[in-house]
């Protein structure tokens, strides 16, 4: 007969002790898996979040990083063309690569004249075919919101944007862009002389003559003002084709995406195009650190610096690093839980077997053997207990993911799903699993070996 | 194993018991030789020390002073380990309380010590069912302990002692816990199993009526063979 035969055997001696223990082992493990599988889910969300919009890798000009937020004109890059033909014709980068896309990220002010509205806004010029496949990078098989997300932008209408949905609200467009639920801010009483004549439309109203089309697309014209790189105010008109639900509020509520010629016209006035630089994409993360490295080798020394996502959004590691204490913090009181059950289940089993074990002494059992037999036990609790606990931790969260509950993250204007995925990462699962039954395993170790020191006369005479 | 003439050789064995700092003496200087293929019986009454006697001669407890030679063997020396596998070849053991593993059946209750001492598969099953059968239980070996009487308990843990083919088997009151036609035929039956196979038996009782034919009769009386 195996040990745990044997084991399985007297587990089944106290049928109600036994399952409070598997079910408190349970419950553990189903928790720690869970929120594990959310934490994970925020983590990967993110991610996503980030690789969707930015890429795995920015290049800039050297010292971008550290100077441009000042002086964003002076580290513009001229030559994108030709590093985006080193990059994709890299032969190493190259099947990692899913595009590079140069970018030019401004600020200015943003005005409706129509509605006499106005507000500062984050200007972010791209292409519109590549964004569009930029935001559809899918690694994790993840879905983020409810909503679809595309732009819609065609990479021939030069002039068209699209705004955040916050910003479409207090900028007045609500009504241009067709929005549902629209939080219209209200009538303003103006004192009469400081009503401007003109806005600063007035000034490419005639560069820029509405287009007349026929057809009733939403559609909405802003008036963008900003600082060329020379320093002189320029001005352009951005016809809005959406207005879209971005997850963070700053971005919710001011910023503009348009076609990269705008930007450049806006930003470059009739100088020299440039961009702020690439976005590099690759068709998977964990390839991130491997093309970082061949984008240092293979670009122009000290002339472009080469930023990971992670380092363009601090944010992401230390969100990574806040869940993971917080998950570590869980997981050790679910350890602790388990392992104070377990000792106190085996200790009372000891406690009731102590004449048994004389006689098994007597009849030749070794120590070692006790003590195998009393781990065994608390072996097959943790398994039962664990295993329970994964599949329990499945089936909810396989309920709450069909459910499609949404929830809205800190400094977010609009809800994201919250998901629980528990094979994201694909040790996650097995290793919680393993973890629990050791901690089981182990904690009926003292016990055991109590079992197993106890004088044989001693045990013999408890009866 | 040596042939000698006794499983036991016990030389100013002294056995003291620690009770809450109290000092108990249950032994107080015994020599004696227990011959091998008897059916050795210790009478004593209550507290004389033939539990703690037992024990010493089975190799579950240690002498205070003196030295104790079984099979031949000083068992001083031997680890825990060794005592052990000592007592999973040579000993069998028959309680006064059965003692039966409540999770095994009786014929798993038998095959345990065979399992320890690691005996082969087949031969194990063989000598499990010959066993049963000298003690009359083959048609019970599923049944588990709480399904069987205290005389049938008793058989089993017989049975779960002789089927290694021990040196010997220490039997502590096994009738105590019986009613008196029971504990006679358990008696008889040990009897029995002694004169056709020569297992050396050690049995102790209080009672020195329960063994009217005993061969080698040993009286213990406050630590000191009489
Ligand atoms: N583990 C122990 N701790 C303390 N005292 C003990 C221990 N074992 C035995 N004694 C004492 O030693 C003496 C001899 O005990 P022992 O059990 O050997 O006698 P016994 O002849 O078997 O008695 P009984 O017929 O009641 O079983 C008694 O006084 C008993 O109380
Ligand atoms: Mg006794």
């Amino acid at each position: 007969m195996k040990t745990l035969q044997i084991a399985y055997r007297n587990i089944c001696r106290n049928k109600r002790r036994s399952l409070m223990t598997v079910l408190a082992i349970a419950v553990s493990s189903a928790s720690v898996l869970l929120f594990g599988g959310n934490i994970s889910s925020i983590i990967y969300t993110l991610q996503t979040g980030y690789v969707r919009t930015s890429g795995h890798i920015h290049i800039y000009k050297e010292g971008y990083s550290k100077y441009g937020a000042t002086n964003p004109s002076a580290y513009g890059m001229e030559d994108y063309g030709n590093i985006t033909r080193i990059v994709d014709s890299d032969p190493v980068v190259k099947p990692q690569l899913r595009l590079v896309m140069p970018f030019l990220a401004f600020q200015g002010i943003a005005g409706n004249f129509t509605a006499d509205t106005s507000q500062s806004f984050f200007g972010m010029g791209i292409v519109p075919s590549l964004f569009e496949k930029l935001m559809t990078w899918d690694q994790y098989h993840l879905k983020v919101t409810k909503d679809e997300v595309a732009t819609g932008l065609k990479d021939e209408d030069l002039s068209g944007g699209v705004i955040g949905y916050g910003m479409a609200e207090r900028l007045n467009l609500c009504g241009d862009l067709q929005l549902a639920d629209c939080a219209v801010p209200p009538a303003r009483k103006e004192p009469a002389d400081s009503a401007p004549a003109e806005d600063f439309s007035a000034l490419t109203r005639d560069d820029f003559p509405p287009q007349a089309s026929g057809k009733a697309a939403a559609t909405a014209r802003l008036d963008l003002l900003a600082a060329t790189s020379g320093g002189a105010p320029n001005v352009v008109s951005v016809n809005l084709r959406k207005a879209m639900k971005m997850g963070s509020k700053a971005f919710n509520e001011g910023l503009i995406i348009m076609n990269l010629d705008l930007a450049q016209k806006l930003i470059s006035g009739r100088g020299t195009k440039k961009v702020t630089g690439l976005m590099v994409q690759l068709n998977r993360t964990d390839n991130t650190e491997l093309v970082r490295r061949r984008l240092q080798q293979i670009l122009p020394q000290n002339t472009y610096e080469v930023k990971t996502f992670g380092e363009v959004r601090p944010m992401y590691g230390q969100t990574i690093s806040m869940f993971l204490t917080i998950f570590g913090f869980m997981a050790l009181i679910m350890g602790v839980i388990v392992l104070f059950t377990t000792i106190n289940t085996m200790s009372m089993s000891v406690m009731e077997r102590i004449s048994e074990i004389g006689t098994a002494r007597a009849l030749g059992l070794r120590r070692s053997a006790i003590i195998k037999q009393f781990v065994g036990e608390g072996f097959l609790l943790g398994t039962f207990g664990a295993t329970l606990g994964v599949a329990a931790a499945l089936a909810v969260s396989f309920v709450i993911n069909v459910m499609e509950i949404t929830w809205t993250p800190p400094d977010y204007a609009n809800p994201v799903l919250l998901s629980i995925h528990m094979f994201l990462q694909p040790l996650f699962l097995p290793c919680c699993w393993l973890g629990l039954i050791a901690v089981a395993t182990l904690s009926s170790v003292i016990p055991a070996r109590n079992a197993a020191r106890m004088a044989i006369v001693d045990a013999l005479r408890h009866n | 194993m040596p042939e000698t003439e006794f499983v036991a050789r016990l030389k100013d064995v002294t056995k003291t018991h620690m009770l809450d700092k109290v000092e108990i003496q249950a032994l107080k200087g015994i020599t004696a030789d227990i011959p091998r293929n008897k059916f050795n019986v210790i009478i004593g009454q209550s507290g004389s020390g033939k539990s703690t006697l037992l024990n010493l001669i089975g190799c579950i407890d240690t002498p205070t002073t003196g030295s104790i030679e079984v099979c031949g063997k000083d068992v001083a020396s031997f680890s825990d380990d060794e005592m052990s596998d000592f007592r999973a070849r040579h000993i069998g053991f028959i309680f006064q309380t059965f003692n039966l593993m409540p999770v095994f059946s009786a014929y798993e209750n038998v095959e345990y010590p065979l399992l320890i001492n690691k005996t082969p598969a087949g031969e194990r099953r063989e000598r499990v069912l010959a066993t049963l059968e000298k003690v009359g239980l083959v048609d019970h070996r599923d049944k588990f302990p709480n399904e069987l009487s205290g005389g049938q308990r008793q058989r089993v843990a017989i049975a779960r002692a002789l089927v290694k083919n021990p040196e010997m088997v220490l039997a502590d009151e096994p009738t105590a816990n019986l009613d008196h036609r029971t504990g006679t035929e358990i008696i008889e039956l040990m009897q029995n199993i002694q004169a056709k196979d020569k297992t050396t038996f050690i049995f102790s009782s209080h009672d020195k009526n329960l063994i009217t034919n005993a061969e080698d009769l040993f009286m213990i009386m406050d630590g000191v063979i009489l």
